[in-house]
């Protein structure tokens, strides 16, 4: 089988459906099957790795444990947009895990060299 | 080509899974593969022999069925999607002790692998989403 890279698009905010877990399972999934991926958080999406999210009190899992435990499963690119992080008054140090912060024309860049999309 | 499709839309809130029938007819009317088609998320809970779909509206359940009888289809549906929805075949029932099992033959419950393995055998993975 030829090695394939595999991006998968979170553009949800947290807790608004099931696409953020689902997405994130196909990212654990595929990496154990040794399908290099990267992750990228777009528009909404970002606000899901703001730290410090207390999800007790609407009583559902929170993602950033597993977010936080990506590196075990050699998950390590990852991309935030640059204008995304200013639209939401954020700047890097709010996010929970270390991302690589990318301009329009490099997540361009990135989607082109990506042979698999999932964009849920 | 060989394709595989990601199903990921409810059947009761859109054509999407409507729109993925009709391409996988087409494409492999025209000489196409399919490898496999997925199920995931919000999809899964319409393939429950529970289902009572109007008598003048069309069952795309049932028409999946029919193109994997004259197709070879391979249709998966995602095992953790399924259970948390309440589509369990014989063995989940089993294991989880439940009174029935419903999901409907011709379907497989398998786990997220069977899509990285889609992934890694097609050439084009097309998702279906909302």
């Amino acid at each position: 089988m030829a090695n394939k890279n595999l991006l998968l698009i979170f553009r949800n905010p947290p807790f608004s459906d099931s696409s953020n877990r689902d997405t994130l399972d196909i990212a654990l999934a595929c990496s154990a099957f040794e399908i290099p991926v990267s992750l990228l958080f777009l528009g909404d999406g970002v606000l899901q790795l703001i730290r410090g999210q207390q999800s007790k009190t609407l009583q559902q899992k929170n993602l950033l444990n597993t977010f936080n435990a990506l590196a075990m499963y050699d998950i390590d690119q990852l991309f935030v947009l640059q204008s995304d992080l200013q639209r939401f008054e954020l700047i890097a140090a709010d996010l929970s895990i270390d991302c690589q912060l990318i301009c329009e024309t490099q997540m361009a860049k990135l989607i082109r060299q990506s042979d698999r999309i999932i964009n849920l | 080509m060989i394709f595989s499709l990601l199903i990921y839309a409810s059947q009761n809130s859109g054509q999407a899974e409507q729109t993925a029938l009709r391409f996988s007819r087409s494409a492999l009317s025209q000489g196409h593969k399919i490898h496999r088609v997925f199920f995931y998320g919000e999809t899964v809970s319409a393939i429950s022999n529970l289902k009572i779909t109007p008598r003048d509206e069309i069952d795309i359940t049932r028409q999946w069925l029919e193109l994997a009888a004259s197709d070879n289809l391979d249709l998966v549906v995602c095992i953790a999607a399924a259970v948390r929805r309440g589509v369990l075949d014989q063995q989940e029932c089993d294991r989880h002790n439940r009174v029935a099992a419903n999901l409907v033959a011709g379907f497989n419950l398998s786990g997220l692998g069977q899509l990285a393995d889609a992934i890694l055998s097609s050439d084009r993975l097309l998702t279906f989403g909302n």
